[in-house]
Parts: C-alpha cells; structure tokens; sequence
C-alpha cells in the first residue's frame, strides 16, 4: 500500500483552509435559511459585497476573528473543537468535519456544559411501570435507569431495560428535574 | 504501429471505506481531467479537494457537486457526476463507477475532463463525453486494476 497522506497533511495553510471551508458552508447554510444573500450580510457586516465574496472564494484567508462576526450576524455561535483522531493519527483523511461535531451536539440535545453529561444511577426497588408518552403534568415510574443531573440527557433506557425511541427524548428530557419516592414508587413533575 | 496509454489516478479516499475520487487520463483532446487537475492553483486545488472531502463523507452540498437523475435527460445520465467550483465557472466532468475489488458496495467518481461553464443552461456535451469514457474498454481495464487502490495510480499502455 502506497503512502497515503491526507492533503491538508502538506501544510497548516491547507488544513486551515479545509476548516475555515467549513465554517464558510455553514455559513452559507445560515445565510440560506434566514434568505439572505452576500449583499444583505455585507450589509450587516459594514464590509462590501466584494469582501463578503473573497471570504466565500476564498476561506484560507479568514481570520478567527473574522468568523465570529459574521456568526454573530447571522446569529451562529462558534466554537474551536481539539480532538485526538485516535484511529488516524497520521491525518490520512483530514479533519472530521464541522458538521459532524455540530449535529452530534445537536443530537445530544444541545448541553450547555458538561452537567449534561454526569451521570447517577438510581437503583430499581419495584415493579416496572412507565411512562414515555405525557406532555406535561405528573408521572409515574419505577426507576431503574441512569440518569442524567442537570438538564438531563441519559434518560433513554426503561426501568424494564428496553431503550426508548429517541423521538421520545425530547419529552423524557423535560421530566427530569422534579422527582421524588413513594413507596416504591417515583413521581416525577414535569418540568 | 501506434501506442497509446491510458492513466486512472486516485486522487481522493485511497484508504476510504465508502467513496474515491479518481482522474483519468486518456488520448482524446477533451479528456484532461489530469492534466487539468494537476494545473490548478493553489486556492483552485484546495477548494476542488475540500469538496472531494465532503462526498466521500457523505454531506449534501450539491452547490459543490451532483449528479442527475432519471427525470433529467430522460434518465441518460443517472451515472454522470459533477464537482463544480461555481465561482470560477470551473466543472470537472466524470461518472460513478464501483470498481473497487472485493468492495461492490465502494463508488468511485471518476473524473473525465475540465469545463467552463457561465450559465445554469444544461449542456449535454460534458456529460455525453464522460459518459462515453465510462463504456470504453481500455478505461474499464485500468479502473478493473486491483493496484489502483492499493499503489493509487496505474497506467496501462496499448500497441494498436
């Protein structure tokens, strides 16, 4: 097998390049949702149409700062992301993609911090009954499920074991800050 | 007695598990997407492999690349592809292929010529010539190679 090297491995100015066109689609990506064009963000921006245009031409040339002010604009956040490729350690197929961390985020329910991720265990003391099709309101349930403190993430697995659809997260989410035993049983207020 | 050669390179996803990128080069005038390729600058080259990046990740940025589908042409070129660099009016051409040994389900786009293109109207001519490298023998006994993936280049020379 021949030598494969990635292309951003040639020099730092081509894997900024590869980063920054990230940043640029996503913001293109952006701009199409909220319907606005270079002229309008230009605009925005106090820069010219032709300055927006050699950003978009050209990303390499983006500075940090730069790139968070037209976030702002168009009402992004940015975040700079250092990761360890463990399974390719010497950039044989380039950075992972911005998209790809923004949607695991936002696959993750969008934590805020890292109390979205600590996990508790609470321990199972009765029979199985639950619960994951309420809106609002009280709940019942016998608990035998990692929990998530905070805004709670981890709730995705029944106190019988059998993983929740995730379409039922975003409800399963809301419950998790009221939460108190009864006789076996937990009742937990929606949130 | 005359010879000519025909090249296929691989140019993006050597290693990949789903997709590469490959450029061919063949001795008909408009297949240049080598010779082109290798001539672009430094912003064109970097922008043209950032896009090759995307689809072997699988990311949908048609305004970077496309194919076209069977209410296009009356479906004639379900197997061509495009990656376009839309502010240089720059296309390279090419069609998709699944020619990695032992993977049936790997797809190879493999580029065939360079074009400018300045309007959104349909040309066929591009298409129907990459679409023609994609039946020619001498191209599919190179793409059939099994060294294309694992030297990344291979050359096939023939006396006719």
């Amino acid at each position: 097998m021949a030598n494969v090297t990635h292309w951003t491995e040639r020099s730092p100015n081509d894997f900024l390049y590869s980063i920054a066109s990230d940043f640029v689609d996503q913001l293109q990506d952006r701009m199409a949702a909220l319907s606005m064009n270079q002229s309008e963000l230009a605009k925005a921006a106090s820069v010219t149409k032709g300055y927006v245009s050699r950003m978009f031409r050209n990303p390499g040339n983006l500075s940090l700062i730069t790139m968070i002010r037209f976030a702002r604009i168009v009402g992004m956040k940015l975040s700079i992301v250092g990761y360890e490729d463990v399974s390719d350690p010497n950039n044989t197929r380039g950075p992972i993609s911005a998209d790809v961390f923004r949607k695991t985020w936002e696959d993750a329910g969008r934590p805020a911090d890292m109390w979205a991720f600590e996990v508790k265990t609470v321990k199972q003391t009765g029979p199985i009954l639950d619960c994951t099709t309420f809106q609002r309101g009280w709940v019942l349930g016998l608990e035998s499920y990692e929990q998530t403190a905070g805004s709670g993430r981890a709730l995705n697995q029944t106190s019988n074991g059998v993983m929740r659809h995730p379409s039922d997260l975003g409800s399963i989410q809301q419950v998790s800050r009221t939460s108190k035993k009864i006789g076996g049983l937990e009742v937990r207020q929606n949130g | 007695m005359a010879r000519f050669q025909c090249t296929v390179k691989i140019i993006a996803g050597q290693t990949h598990g789903h997709r590469s990128v490959a450029l061919l080069d063949y001795p008909l005038p408009h297949v240049n997407a080598i010779e082109c390729f290798e001539n672009l600058n430094v912003d064109n080259d970097r922008y043209h492999r950032k896009s090759f990046d995307m689809w072997l990740g699988n990311h949908h940025r048609p305004r970077r690349y496309h194919g076209w589908n069977r209410s296009e042409h009356g479906g004639k070129y379900t197997k061509c592809y495009v990656f376009k660099h839309v502010d240089e009016a720059e296309r390279f051409y090419g069609f998709l292929c699944h020619i990695k040994d032992g993977h049936p389900a790997h797809e190879t786009c493999v580029l065939v010529l360079r074009a400018e293109k300045k309007t959104w109207k349909a040309d066929t001519t591009e298409l129907e010539r990459a679409n023609d490298m994609r039946t020619n023998a001498y191209v599919l006994a190179a793409l059939g190679d099994p060294k294309l993936f694992t030297e990344g280049e291979v050359t096939y020379t023939w006396l006719t």
